[in-house]
């Protein structure tokens, strides 16, 4: 009975080679990192390096423990200078009025609106990756879908910030929820904006819990971590700089509260599991009707431009789509920044998701084709003004009544970095290639706040009379505004990557190879799984395992 | 049955929770829980970094009834959701607004499916916590250092005490014929430290 | 790269287990082809009804009296071949998307989707009374109308006979193409064993979803949205192809159970392959319903005439009543049953409620045609409603039953077939 490394069948496989480096790998030529592989025959290794449990424990929690690194504090130290603009532009906007916003009588939902669309949009990608792929059984979710939750959270707490202050009156905000009052008030539940509050509110708490599910295991696994070494440091540690105490011990205590004491038993597991699954489950049709609900604020209204019944899928998709580039804006820097992550978040991820990008971009694309179809098709004038006019025609195509679209330019921003830039992803060297990723992927952000813009600014800009037409020009609050809430987003982000568990540690053991108990050798012949089932396949030892 | 009225102690006096044996892989740790599961043992567990494929059928787990209690809160709580806007907009503080009759279902569908959802999470989140026995922040298992390695890539059987068929020797005969590396006693708390003698 | 010299020793055991029926194994040829002869009776019945339906269906317009009988065939003509032209679509939608997504444990499952989606040359035929008696159907054929119809005036650019039948062309051809295309792949794998056809059938998915989906939604229009030349709604597409995937995956789901019903199959279609159609189905009646509430439900809450009129009709007469039946028999009721896990995993609840799916789309898409066949959108019944129904119905199963007696039951050669033959729900 010797001890040995227990991912028995990596460990026979590296037989021969020496203990895997940590350092950087031979690549193989064909191809490229290990998992663009063409052959359909073959499922892309999910964590590259035939890497044991151990590797990915060490790796992961090394995130958390030992740090990001050096540029981890300059960067939260600026993005946290960004973020302190939010609130001050907020305090400014309480005491003086909605006045200091560039919103007007004509155009009276603006950058507000666009940005909480916009935020709550990008918050989609998280529980849609955990969630919708959890349920489509796409493995390759477990190496994003802890950075995707995390940035569900933060942009939900941006998006929910902005329809609370452009109430007017923030103060009577409370009665957005329905509390019995001295007035006897009810809230009105007939009202787009009511189910709002009900849409995100449950969106974030869901959000939240799911996240927070599925960390308590790797809560446990640092817990456990902190409390080896304490055992083995008889207290003698390092200390937090600031406040003296065992670092260990405030990890062990910290973590160990979040862990509520998890302790990997398998009667706990099984009904984690269907805990799991069950909030995939009603996330799926959560993350749906959350963007639908939110187009409602828009589609139930009679104004052309917003009421169209294609609203809620078309928003959905867009949400997914402009997640998605989030995701990959995240994910790209992290990759290169903290040492190992290449092996967990390949380039099969990458590729994967600029697919996706691709897919929900055409959905995004066919639903402007169907908007302007039906516009014309109806024969209602009015529909085919707002298209043509307030959105589509730029100053040099006017007609010979000089009139033209004045938010020409976003519209046609938001085509260009929607419909068009996705494009390139049909090239293989494209979305194989992490710049054109990238570029695409800060297009599509760039492409899906304009989509937003146009929607809400454009359609509003020209009311039904001409004598109440106007503009909107934003002002230097709303602009700083929007600023601080990426500075927000971004230092809520860091402080996930420094202190919390980046990857979801016990799913990614679980889609490596080693984690499938049929394929070691116990006992001579199978034991009793299947009963024979699928035999013949069911004991192939060199049959391709857990992949992409 | 008398077994189990059985009491074990260390020398120490401390009372015995049971043993633990490790196991080095999935695959072994799957095997040995089909043969503690063929020796009748009731009360023991699995310890994994995650969760084996096919080890309920391993460990013979009934399925767990957690979905039932999920579904049933969840559409209870759509039924009460769907009530309370009908009473809020009826009743309540009836208004006549958007041209729409007071009692107009299809505006309250949103808010009542959120609701439904809101008391789902909750539900599974904290019926999985009410299920497990959690939270429960101590654990005779993590006082024992080998145990601490369980969320890496450690395998574990632990055998209770409290098993009518568990008796020391047996038992731990059993789990190193079914592959254990290493099998230890883990201890419950020591009772309080005997008060020093006066003189 | 271990992993991936492991890939290629599987791909090549199964071809070798598969091609060549080692003995004992799940994809014995046994076991993944038909009985020799089989389904020529059941087959040969399905046909013979579809064609007794068919017959009656064209002699109603002689036989009734009414003035607007050859009109009430033909919208219960449309309604069977909408249905019947939906399961193809539908199938040929889902065959696309898992090669677009490589699907793995619905590799068993693709022959029988492949079988459907083949008959889009069926479609054609089935389409021509369409098109031959048009006119009859579609009121913004009548020029006269577009005299007086400033609305049809205005969208007569793509409301006129000629762009209609070049549409309904191009929509044919291109399907004809895919399916041809996608199922003459997967045979040419199951001679050859070329495990590189995958990527081709990836590929050719990859750009002809895009023009399937345009061409589904432009289907929808034509076929059904224009019925009534006034009404319009962008959501329209995605209705159209809601319910054609919840209809297919449920006639994929009778199509396993036939040939388990045989003795086939056995180990290869297992309860977990059920258990994932079961998941789909479940997640394809909420979309539906996720798509059905919201077109209404947007149209009922900004209350504009023009777009109003279309429910108005079916809040009237016995419509309102279908309506009802329909949020219930294809929602409510399929939505509680398919939680069970207990009922996922059963093959034959399973196939109960996916029979009963298929009946609340023929529900569904009568509701949306039948109404317009009436001049005072009345719910008159007949025995022609029954015939038109079952008459394309039966035909395209029927050719279906026959085609599963012919040829493998699964793509004995792909080279995902081991992962599908290991596939296991654990959760």
């Amino acid at each position: 009975m010797t001890t040995f490394n227990p991912d028995e069948a990596t460990a026979r496989r590296l037989a021969g080679l020496s203990p895997m480096p940590d350092g950087p790998r031979a690549w193989d030529p064909v191809t490229g990192d290990g998992s663009l592989v063409e052959d359909p025959a073959t499922r892309a290794p999910l964590v590259l390096g035939d890497r044991s449990f151990n590797w990915v424990t060490e790796t992961v929690c090394g995130y958390a423990e030992k740090g990001p690194g050096r540029w981890w504090m300059p960067t939260f130290l600026v993005s946290a200078h960004v973020a302190g603009l939010m609130p001050l532009m907020i305090l400014y906007l309480v005491i003086t009025g909605v006045g200091v916003w560039g919103l007007n009588n004509v155009v009276d939902w603006a950058w507000d609106i666009t940005n909480f669309v916009f935020w709550i949009g990008i918050g989609h990608a998280g529980t849609l990756i955990s969630a919708i792929l959890c349920l489509f059984k796409q493995k390759w979710r477990t190496s994003i879908n802890r950075a995707a939750e995390a940035m569900t959270i933060f942009a939900v707490i941006c998006a929910a910030t902005f329809p609370g202050i452009h109430v007017g009156r923030v103060w009577m905000a409370w009665m957005l929820f329905p509390i019995p009052n001295a007035n006897q008030i009810w809230p009105n539940f007939k009202s787009p904006l009511l189910w709002d509050v009900f849409a995100v509110s449950t969106y974030g708490t869901v959000s939240l819990l799911f996240w927070y599910m599925g960390m308590i295991p790797d809560f446990a696994t640092l817990r456990d971590r902190a409390a080896k070494r304490l055992l083995r440091s008889n207290g003698d540690g390092p200390r937090l700089a600031v406040l003296g105490w065992n670092t260990d011990k405030v990890r062990a205590y910290a973590y160990g509260f979040l862990a509520l004491g998890w302790r990997f038993s398998t009667r706990h597991w099984q009904n984690y599991e269907k805990a799991y699954l069950m909030l995939a489950g009603v996330s799926t049709p959560l993350v749906l009707s959350v963007h639908s609900i939110v187009s409602f604020d828009f589609a139930t209204s009679v104004l052309p431009g917003w009421h169209t019944t294609i609203f809620p899928p078309y928003f959905v998709a867009g949400a997914i789509f402009g997640g998605f580039a989030m995701v990959l804006l995240l994910m790209i820097p992290s990759r290169e920044l903290f040492p190992g992550m290449k092996d967990l978040v390949t380039m099969r991820h990458l590729e994967n998701m600029a697919k996706i990008i691709l897919v929900t971009g055409y959905m995004v694309g066919f639903a402007y084709a169907m908007e302007f179809f039906i516009a014309w098709y109806s024969g209602n004038a009015y529909e085919a003004d707002v298209f043509l006019y307030n959105r589509v025609m730029p100053p040099w195509l006017a007609g010979p009544d000089g009139r033209y679209a004045p938010y020409w330019w976003a519209y046609w921003a938001m085509i260009f970095c929607n419909v068009v830039s996705p494009q390139i992803f049909w090239i293989k060297a494209c979305r194989q290639s992490v710049k054109w990723i990238f570029l695409v992927a800060f297009l599509v952000t760039i492409g899906m706040w304009f989509e937003r813009f146009v929607i809400i600014v454009t359609s509003l800009h020209r009311a039904f009379l001409p004598g109440s037409w106007g503009m909107f020009f934003p002002t230097p609050v709303d602009i700083l505004t929007f600023v601080g809430s990426c500075g927000t987003f971004l230092t809520l982000y860091l402080l996930f990557l420094r202190f919390l568990p980046q990857f979801a540690m016990s799913e990614i053991k679980n889609v490596m190879p080693q984690a499938d108990p049929h394929g070691y050798d116990v006992g001579g012949h199978g034991h009793g799984h299947g009963g024979g089932k699928a035999a013949g396949a069911h004991h192939a030892p060199d049959a391709p395992k857990g992949g992409i | 049955m008398a077994a189990a009225t059985r009491e074990y102690r260390t020398e120490r006096g401390a009372k015995v929770y049971g043993v633990l044996a490790e196991f080095p892989n999935p695959g072994v740790v799957s095997h040995a829980a089909e043969r503690v599961r063929d020796a009748g043992y009731s009360r023991w567990d699995v310890y994994s970094p995650f969760p084996i494929h096919g080890i309920d059928d391993a460990m013979g787990l009934p399925a767990t009834k957690l979905p039932l209690v999920v579904a049933f809160v969840g559409l209870t709580g759509a039924c009460l959701g769907f009530i309370f806007q009908y009473w809020v907009s009826t009743e309540g503080y009836a208004t006549v607004v958007q041209g729409k009759p007071a009692g107009a279902w299809q505006a309250f569908i949103p808010v009542t499916f959120e609701i439904g959802v809101l008391f789902t999470a909750f539900t599974a989140l904290l019926g999985m916590l009410a299920f497990n026995g959690l939270p429960r922040w101590h654990h005779p298992l993590m006082t024992r250092e080998r145990f601490l390695g369980v969320g890496d890539d450690k395998f574990f059987i632990a055998i209770e005490a409290d098993d009518p068929r568990f008796d020391p020797e047996p038992t731990r005969a059993l789990l190193v014929a079914a592959g254990a590396t290493s099998v230890e006693l883990v201890e419950e708390e020591l009772p309080p430290a005997p008060a020093p003698a006066a003189h | 790269m271990s992993q991936i010299t492991m890939g290629h020793g599987a791909g090549h055991a199964a071809h070798g287990a598969a091609g060549h029926g080692h003995g004992g194994s799940a994809t014995d040829r046994a076991n993944v082809t038909m009985p020799d002869g089989w389904g020529k009776g059941l087959g040969g019945v399905l046909l013979l009804v579809g064609a007794a339906c068919l017959a009656g269906t064209a002699a109603y317009p002689f036989l009734d009296s009414s003035d607007y009988a050859a009109k009430h065939a033909l919208a219960a003509y449309l309604v069977g071949f909408t249905v019947a032209l939906g399961l193809i679509l539908g199938t040929l939608g889902i065959v696309m998307m898992w090669h677009l997504v490589k699907a793995g444990w619905s590799v068993t499952l693709l022959r029988q989707a492949e079988n459907v989606a083949s008959m889009v040359p069926l479609a054609i035929v089935l389409v021509a009374p369409i098109v031959a008696f048009a006119p009859k159907l579609y009121k913004w054929m009548n020029p006269e109308l577009v005299k007086t119809d400033e609305v049809l005036a205005h969208k007569v650019g793509y409301l006129n006979p000629t762009f209609f039948y070049v549409r309904l062309a191009v929509y044919f051809v291109l399907w004809a193409v895919l399916s041809a295309r996608l199922v003459g792949l997967s045979r040419r794998q199951d001679e050859t064993g070329d495990k590189w056809l995958s990527n081709k059938m990836s590929f050719t998915s990859a750009w002809g979803i895009l023009l399937f989906a345009l061409s589904v939604a432009f289907a929808g229009f034509d076929l059904l949205m224009s019925l009534d030349f006034h009404w319009f709604s962008t959501m329209w597409g995605v209705y159209f192809f809601a319910g054609n995937m919840i209809s297919s995956l449920a006639i994929i789901v009778l199509c396993m159970s036939i040939c388990r019903s045989a003795g086939r199959l056995r180990g290869v279609v297992t309860e977990d392959h059920y258990h994932d159609m079961g998941k789909l189905m479940l997640g394809f009646t909420v979309f539906w319903a996720y798509i059905g509430f919201s077109q209404y439900f947007l149209i009922w809450y900004a209350n504009i005439p023009e777009e109003t009129a279309w429910f108005l009709v079916r809040y009237g007469d016995g419509w309102k009543t279908l309506g009802i039946v329909m949020m219930f028999g294809h929602f409510v009721g399929p939505f509680l049953i398919l939680l069970f896990r207990k009922v996922k995993r059963t093959p034959a609840l399973l196939s109960l409620v996916a029979s009963w799916i298929i009946l609340m789309h023929c529900v569904d898409m009568f509701w949306v045609i039948r109404p317009m066949a009436d001049p005072a959108f009345a719910m008159k019944l007949s025995w022609v409603d029954l015939t038109g129904l079952i008459g394309p119905v039966a035909v395209l199963m029927g050719l279906v039953v026959l085609k599963m007696g012919r040829g493998n039951l699964i793509p004995v050669n792909d080279p995902r077939l081991p992962e599908a033959l290991r596939h296991r729900n654990y959760v």
